[in-house]
């Protein structure tokens, strides 16, 4: 310490120090103190550490102690080890005990099924057995019942075999009759064929006498028609009005007489099937204009409306040319004639299915109706037909059906006295079927 | 007079008939006649056939069916003549048989008539027509 600091020193200071030396003294107190606690706890630790070492001493024995049950222990662990893979092998089998005794459970339960079943079907196979038994049983009345059926029957068999032996010897006699009869009628068939073969001439020949009788017949009726011609030209000489009119009605009764041979000749030769049928590629709507054409005199005379109706794309169609157009020329002839004055006539051709459909209708006399069942039927003519027109022939409807269906197609007709009549025939649009014959129809 | 005639004569034409029916000859060749043509007449194929080489006439009209040489006889051997194979004929019949027209046809023909369906004035303007000429129908 610096004097002069120590005798400068102010009271102040000298204050502190003392506060000073007063807090070391405390804290000296205080140190004094926690020597005197650290003295005690050091006695006291001391006295720790000698338990302590009392109580190490004793670890140590009981240390050792363990050391020793810790072998013993581990001694048991091993013996308990190896016991357990005894025990464990011993669960193995025991497992493997216990597999075996539930497939045996299962199989003794299947086997306990199967018993069961066995004892279901036992039963069964004895109730057969008893009812094949009752079976058996009538079999074998019944075998007993034929066998003595079969004795009988052996012995009429024997009976039969018998008569057999003497209906041999018949047979034989019937054979050699029957050969007889064969031989016979070997001869008899020759004879049939021959016949018919003579009966075919016949017809040709019938129908060559047939055809040479009309030209016969018509010759001196062309001369006579050329002459009445040449009349009526007054290539001889003018005549007057009543020779005109005697010259007409010879020439209308010769051509009535022309066209009943030339009718008579067609019966013949339908009647006869002699008449040839040959197809060819026919226009029909051209037919229909050509047979109109020519009845255009007579339809303008009579004031009659004419219509015809063609559906579009009616195909040509085989058919022969003259019967066709000789059916047209028929039934549109009849309708122009049967119509009186300012009526109606129609003609229609359409498709129909399989078929081409003619019709001609007309608003004429009609066919009564007592008389539309004989309207086909040869030489037939109504009452009212014969009084508006005595030159018919009553041949040409015939004709007409005998060739529409001789030629594959159909004809019929609606009709109504005082009305009018409509005619129908269809020809095959496979066409007509062809025929062979000696003759055409003229 | 007589000149004249003769002249006239010249420029008819020629048509040879041969049918064995002479009312129907006689008939149709009167019609002919009538109608400005000269005319031909025989009864029988051959006759005819002598007649059409000698007199080669324009138009021949033939009946077919005729007792001994008959229209196919004559049309046969017509065909066989150089000037006759080329000759106009029409045959006509009272036949319709279909055969009898297709040989006919055959062997060449005009046409082929139904004696019964036609008039002796109708005949006439066929063969007018097969002429080229007028027939004033």
């Amino acid at each position: 310490m610096d004097k002069k600091n120590v005798v400068s020193a102010p009271k102040e200071t000298i204050a502190k120090l003392k506060v000073s030396a007063k807090k070391k003294e405390a804290t000296r107190g205080k140190l004094a103190v926690k020597a005197k606690t650290l003295r005690l706890k050091a006695e006291k630790l001391a006295t720790t550490a000698k338990k302590k070492e009392g109580v190490r001493g004793r670890l140590v024995v009981t240390a050792e102690k363990l050391a020793t049950t810790a072998k013993e222990k581990e001694t048991v662990r091993g013996n308990l080890a190896v016991a357990a893979k005894k025990l464990a092998l011993v669960a193995k089998e025991k497992e493997i005990v216990r597999s075996k005794l539930a497939v045996t459970a299962e199989t003794l339960r299947l086997k306990a099924k199967q018993l069961a079943v066995t004892a279901k079907e036992k039963e069964s196979i004895k109730n057969k057995l008893e009812v094949t038994a009752k079976q058996l049983a009538l079999v074998a009345k019944e075998k007993e019942s034929v066998r003595s059926k079969l004795a009988v029957t052996a012995e009429t068999l024997r009976l039969k075999a018998k008569q057999l032996a003497v209906t041999a010897k018949e047979k034989e006699v019937v054979r050699s009759k029957l050969e007889v009869t064969a031989k016979k009628l070997a001869v008899v068939a020759k004879e049939v064929e021959l016949a018919n073969k003579e009966l075919r001439e016949l017809d040709l020949a019938k129908d060559e006498f047939v055809s040479i009788a009309s030209h016969q017949l018509r010759t001196p009726l062309t001369a006579l028609k050329g002459y009445t011609g040449m009349l009526l030209d007054e290539d001889a000489g003018p005549i007057n009005d009543k020779q005109r009119e005697y010259l007409k009605e010879i020439k209308n009764a010769n051509d009535r007489m022309i066209d009943l041979i030339t009718a008579l000749l067609n019966v013949s030769r339908v009647d006869l099937g002699v008449f040839v049928v040959e197809p060819e590629s026919v226009d029909l709507k051209k037919v229909a204009e050509s047979v109109l054409s020519e009845l255009e005199m007579k339809i303008k005379e009579k004031g009659l409306k004419m219509s015809t109706s063609f559906e579009k794309n009616i195909p040509l169609v085989k058919a022969d040319l003259k019967i066709t157009r000789m059916i047209f020329q028929n039934l549109l002839t009849n309708a122009v004639k049967y119509t009186p004055a300012r009526g109606s006539v129609s003609l229609n051709i359409k498709k129909d299915g399989s078929a081409i459909l003619i019709s001609v209708s007309d608003t004429g006399y009609g066919i009564p109706e007592d008389a539309q069942s004989k309207i086909f039927t040869k030489m037939f003519r109504a009452d009212n037909a014969r009084l508006k027109d005595p030159s018919g022939t009553g041949l040409g409807l015939y004709i007409v059906k005998a060739t529409v269906e001789q030629t594959g197609g159909k004809i019929w007709f609606k009709s109504k006295e005082n009305k009018g009549s409509t005619f129908y025939f269809t020809i095959p649009l496979s066409g007509m079927k062809k025929k062979e014959g000696s003759r055409r129809l003229e | 007079m007589a000149g004249k005639e003769k002249l006239w004569i010249q420029y008819k034409k020629k048509v040879l008939i041969i049918e064995d029916e002479v009312a129907i000859l006689n008939g149709i060749s009167d019609k002919f006649t009538h109608d400005g043509f000269l005319t031909l007449k025989a009864t029988d194929g051959q006759t005819g056939l002598d007649k059409a080489l000698k007199e080669h006439p324009d138009f021949i009209l033939v009946d077919n069916l005729m007792p001994n040489t008959d229209g196919f006889y004559f049309l046969e051997n017509l065909r066989k003549d150089k000037w006759g194979k080329n000759a106009k004929v029409i045959m006509w019949s009272n036949s319709h048989d279909s055969r009898t027209i297709a040989r006919a046809k055959k062997i060449g023909i005009q046409d082929f008539m139904i004696k019964s369906e036609w008039e002796y004035r109708d005949v006439v303007k066929k063969v007018k027509e097969a002429l080229g000429m007028k027939t004033g129908a």
